[in-house]
C-alpha cells in the first residue's frame, strides 16, 4: 500500500461521496457546495493523471464559475417563488 | 377558475407524487447496477491498445509552430474541431443575451457613484483584478510550451470579471455594440486568419510553418477574449443584474 494508492483511494471516494451527497441533500444550498467540493475532487484526479490541461479547465469552470454560475441561479429561483407567491395571495384578494 | 392552476415543475418537487413505487425504484437501481457492471466489465476486459496518436503528434511537433502537444492538436493538427466549438460558444452567448430593449447609453461599461460600493470588496478588487489579468495573459502565453491556453485565460479572466461585476458599482451593458463585437471577435478572427493562410497555402486553416506561432498566438488571443466575454454573459443573464440597469436609464 504505496502512498500513492491511498492518495487515489481518498480521491475517488471523496468526489463519490460529494456526488452523492450533492444529488440527495434537499437544501440546495448545501447541494451547491458539494458539487464545487466534487469539482476540487475532480481537479486532483485530473493532476493525479497528468492532465494539467484538463486539471486548470476543471478548476476554474467546473468549480468555480459553476458554482458561481449555480448560486446565482438559486437567488433566481428565490425571487421568482417569491413572486409568485406575492402574486397568488393578490389575486387571492381580488377574488374576495 | 384559474385558481387550481399548479405548475408542471411544482408537482413534481412534491414527494409523494414524485416518487417511485419501491418494486419500480428497485428494478430501476438494479438495472443501473447492471449497466454499471456491464461497463466496468467491458473496461476491463478491453486490450491496452497501442500508444494512439501520440507518436504522430510529436513527430509533427517542430513543424506545428508551438511545443506543447495539445495546444499544437487544438489549434494547428485539428483547429477546424475548435473553431466549431468557438463557433458553439458563440451560439450559447446569442442565446443567453437578454432580450433588446431600447437603451439610450452605447458605452460598454456604466459606472454607478450613488450605489454602495461596498469598501472591502473595491479594495480587493483593486489588487486581484490586475492580478487576474495578468494571470490570464501569462496562462494565454504560456500555452504555447506548457499546459494552459485559450480557454484558461478566457476562464481565469471571466472570473475576474464576475468578481467586478458582482460590485453594484459597476455594470455591463450588453446591448452596446462594443459587447457584441467582444462577442464574436475570436470567431470573426478565427475565420478570417482561416482564409489567410488558405491564400498562401491554398489549404483552409493550414498555417504556413515559418508563422505558424505567431498565427496561434493571434488567434488564441482572439478567443480568449470572446470565451472571457462568453462565460461572463452566462453569469450576468443568470444573475439579472442587467433589469436594474435598464430600469435605470
Amino acid at each position: 500500500m504505496s502512498f500513492s494508492f491511498l492518495l487515489d483511494i481518498f480521491l475517488i471516494s471523496g468526489s463519490l461521496t460529494m456526488a452523492w451527497l450533492c444529488l440527495f441533500s434537499h437544501d440546495l444550498l448545501k447541494a451547491i457546495t458539494c458539487f464545487v467540493c466534487m469539482g476540487l475532487f475532480v481537479t486532483l484526479m485530473w493532476i493525479r493523471l497528468d492532465a494539467w490541461d484538463v486539471a486548470i479547465a476543471e478548476a476554474a469552470i467546473g468549480a468555480g464559475l459553476t458554482g458561481a454560475l449555480l448560486l446565482s441561479s438559486r437567488r433566481g429561483l428565490k425571487k421568482t417563488k417569491a413572486k409568485k407567491t406575492s402574486a397568488e395571495n393578490e389575486s387571492g384578494e381580488q377574488d374576495v | 377558475m384559474f385558481k387550481k392552476i399548479v405548475f408542471k415543475e411544482d408537482a413534481s418537487n412534491e414527494p409523494e407524487k414524485g416518487r417511485l413505487s419501491t418494486p419500480m425504484a428497485l428494478l430501476c437501481g438494479s438495472l443501473v447496477l447492471a449497466l454499471c457492471t456491464l461497463l466496468v466489465a467491458a473496461l476491463i476486459s478491453t486490450q491496452r491498445h497501442n500508444e494512439g496518436l501520440q507518436q504522430a503528434v510529436s513527430s509533427m511537433l517542430n513543424k506545428s509552430g508551438v511545443e506543447n502537444p495539445v495546444t499544437a492538436v487544438l489549434l494547428n493538427f485539428r483547429s477546424y474541431d475548435t473553431l466549431l466549438e468557438i463557433a458553439v460558444l458563440l451560439i450559447v452567448a446569442i442565446v443567453m443575451l437578454p432580450q433588446a430593449t431600447v437603451s439610450e447609453s452605447h458605452s460598454l461599461i456604466r459606472v454607478q457613484q450613488s450605489a454602495n460600493a461596498g469598501i472591502i470588496m473595491s479594495s480587493l478588487l483593486r489588487f486581484l483584478t490586475p492580478t487576474l489579468i495578468i494571470m490570464g495573459g501569462y496562462m494565454l502565453w504560456t500555452g504555447a510550451y506548457s499546459p494552459g491556453g485559450a480557454f484558461q485565460a478566457g476562464a481565469l479572466i471571466a472570473g475576474a470579471g464576475i468578481l467586478i461585476f458582482t460590485n453594484v458599482q459597476y455594470q455591463v451593458n450588453m446591448h452596446s455594440f462594443a459587447f457584441r463585437v467582444l462577442l464574436s471577435i475570436g470567431l470573426c478572427i478565427f475565420i478570417l486568419s482561416g482564409f489567410a493562410v488558405a491564400l498562401q497555402t491554398g489549404q483552409f486553416l493550414e498555417y504556413p510553418v515559418k508563422y505558424a506561432s505567431s498565427i496561434i498566438l493571434f488567434i488564441e488571443t482572439a478567443a480568449t477574449v470572446s470565451i472571457a466575454t462568453t462565460l461572463l454573459l452566462l453569469y450576468l443573464a443568470v444573475a439579472g443584474t442587467q433589469e436594474d440597469f435598464n430600469h435605470d436609464t
